[in-house]
């Protein structure tokens, strides 16, 4: 177990020719940075789409990868970038009403729908339309944070913005969700 | 009314302070809650084709460029470069003889032309040493038909001929210079010289200043004293072939023993200056006309009267006919082998002061000359 390759090993290992390396990282890294970008750009096909080329470009550039940060950081970097120029291609974006469509597109276990857990199930959709509601930089910063586990310096560092205004960009996110929970 | 709003903002920032440091935040439970998608099958295996593709096509990409990549131009320019150093440490290390011959050739050549020049001098001041004037008052034909006339030789002229070996590797040397030689030589000695002069001078070996063998020193310093060696010199020439076959016969009959040399005088004075520029010209005509004899023969023995002189014999060169020439140094200049041998014999006599003289004359008459080894300690 004290062997396992971190991420950043595992990205040089196939930097030099290790197939292997690679279905391990993206074993390990599919999962956030697809809810990551579905989360961020609602429509599941370019989702799907940003996605791929997310993972085309890191390949890529696999030779240039040095470990300056974690590769999760710089993962998301990439994704990051495209979910912004995709913003920037496709305003205005989306409005509540097909964020509240694709949203009843994804998949929910049926064991988390008894009873009991309709309340909550409001709840998590209550959430899910507050992150669709939020500006793109607060919601992105929102989804760095819960989602990849980022910290301040991090989604600083992925977004290009300062701590300062990530952290002011969190403090609305959080402030608008919190005030769409109490509804 | 301020303390409940109060408290909401304190409860705000304690739930963002719990949302920031990622505590168990009911708004972090509430996302966790949230549906987990993941991308398709499909999905997955378009990307994780397009990493090994990429692999297969740096693979197969490499090979076709390293060899791209590297300068065509570089495995010439090492090869410009390796020339370049080798020809160098080839002309570093080529034998400094044939610069000294190319030299001395030259000075060959030009020497016939101070003989106008000595003439002048001497006729100007005829009060020089009754030696020097003796030999620079004659005109240059009588010197050279005295030079020609059979002198009373030595038989060690046979004994200081080269050996077989030396013929033999004399004389593919000789026509290649002696082309460009004859013609010069013919031209520089035609006024002043009978044709039997100029064609001898042409015969002469190019590479007249080359520095006699160690065998070959052996066999003068051998052959000098011996006065049977003078008697033996007035036998009919031999031909260069000749001599140079029967040298190694003749060699070892040729030495009797020496007589002890004579008591070292005292340092001979030096020549007067005007006595020395004579002599420089003289020596320089000398150089040109006998002394180039590189396998002329010549035999060395101790004035009598001044044991600090030497008489000096040079037979020609080949044809048998060649004359030979003949002197005491000092002043008569003797060919540039046989002043050397004569400086030698100096030393050996024990007339070091005069060997420093001889040396140094010998320098002035041939800058370029390249001193043998044993005598460089003189300079």
């Amino acid at each position: 177990m004290g062997t396992e390759k971190t991420d950043e090993e595992l990205m040089l290992a196939y930097a030099h020719g290790d197939t292997p390396a690679f279905d391990e990282l993206y074993r390990r890294a599919r999962g956030m940075l697809y809810r990551f970008i579905l989360r961020s750009v609602p429509e599941r096909a370019v989702a799907d789409e940003l996605f791929q080329e997310t993972w085309s470009r890191a390949i890529h550039a696999r030779t240039r990868y040095r470990i300056e940060a974690k590769f999760s950081t710089w993962l998301l970097q990439i994704a990051h970038n495209l979910v912004i120029d995709h913003f920037r291609r496709t305003r205005p974006q989306a409005d509540a009403q097909e964020t509240e469509h694709v949203l009843g597109l994804l998949d929910v276990p049926d064991h988390e729908r008894p009873e009991e857990v309709l309340s909550e199930f409001e709840r998590r959709r209550r959430l899910q339309l507050a992150l669709a509601e939020l500006p793109d930089d607060q919601r992105v910063a929102f989804l760095l944070r819960m989602e990849s586990g980022l910290g301040l310096e991090e989604i600083a560092r992925v977004t290009g913005a300062g701590h300062e205004t990530v952290k002011s960009r969190l403090r609305y996110a959080f402030a608008k969700i919190r005030e769409r929970l109490a509804e | 009314m301020s303390d409940p709003k109060k408290s909401a903002e304190e409860n705000f920032e304690r739930e963002f302070d719990a949302f920031l440091r990622e505590e168990n935040s009911r708004l972090a439970e509430l996302y966790r809650k949230l549906p987990h998608p993941e991308p398709d099958a499909a999905l997955d295996t378009r990307v994780r084709d397009a990493a090994r593709r990429a692999l297969r096509e740096e693979e197969t990409a490499t090979p076709t460029r390293v060899p791209s990549r590297k300068p065509r131009w570089l495995p010439a320019l090492g090869i410009a470069a390796t020339l370049v150093v080798a020809a160098g440490i080839g002309w570093r290390l080529a034998p400094h003889d044939s610069q000294s011959r190319t030299a001395t050739t030259a000075a060959d050549v030009a020497s016939p032309a101070t003989a106008p020049e000595r003439n002048v001098k001497t006729a100007a001041n005829p009060a020089s040493a009754p030696a020097a004037d003796s030999i620079s008052a004659s005109p240059p034909a009588p010197e050279f038909a005295k030079q020609s006339a059979p002198a009373p030789g030595s038989n060690s002229a046979d004994a200081l001929r080269p050996q077989p070996e030396q013929a033999r590797a004399d004389k593919p040397a000789q026509p290649a210079p002696a082309k460009a030689e004859t013609r010069v030589a013919a031209k520089a000695a035609a006024p002043q010289t009978p044709p039997a002069l100029a064609a001898q001078a042409a015969k002469e070996p190019a590479a007249f200043p080359r520095r006699a063998t160690g065998l070959e020193a052996e066999k003068m310093i051998a052959a000098k004293p011996s006065p049977p060696a003078v008697a033996a010199y007035a036998a009919p020439a031999q031909t260069e072939q000749e001599s140079a076959r029967t040298a190694a016969n003749d060699m070892p009959l040729a030495a009797p023993a020496p007589p002890p040399p004579p008591p070292p005088p005292p340092a001979s004075p030096a020549a007067p200056a005007a006595a020395v520029t004579e002599q420089n010209a003289e020596a320089r005509q000398g150089f040109s006309v006998a002394g180039t004899a590189q396998s002329a023969s010549s035999a060395i023995s101790p004035d009598p009267a001044n044991p600090t002189r030497y008489h000096w014999d040079a037979t020609g060169y080949v044809p048998s006919s060649a004359p030979a020439r003949s002197g005491v140094y000092p002043p008569d200049r003797p060919p540039l082998a046989t002043w050397i041998e004569i400086v030698r014999a100096m030393l050996r006599d024990g007339h070091r002061d005069a060997a420093k003289q001889a040396l140094a004359d010998l320098r002035r008459q041939h800058p370029d000359y390249r001193i043998p080894a044993d005598l460089r300690g003189l300079e």
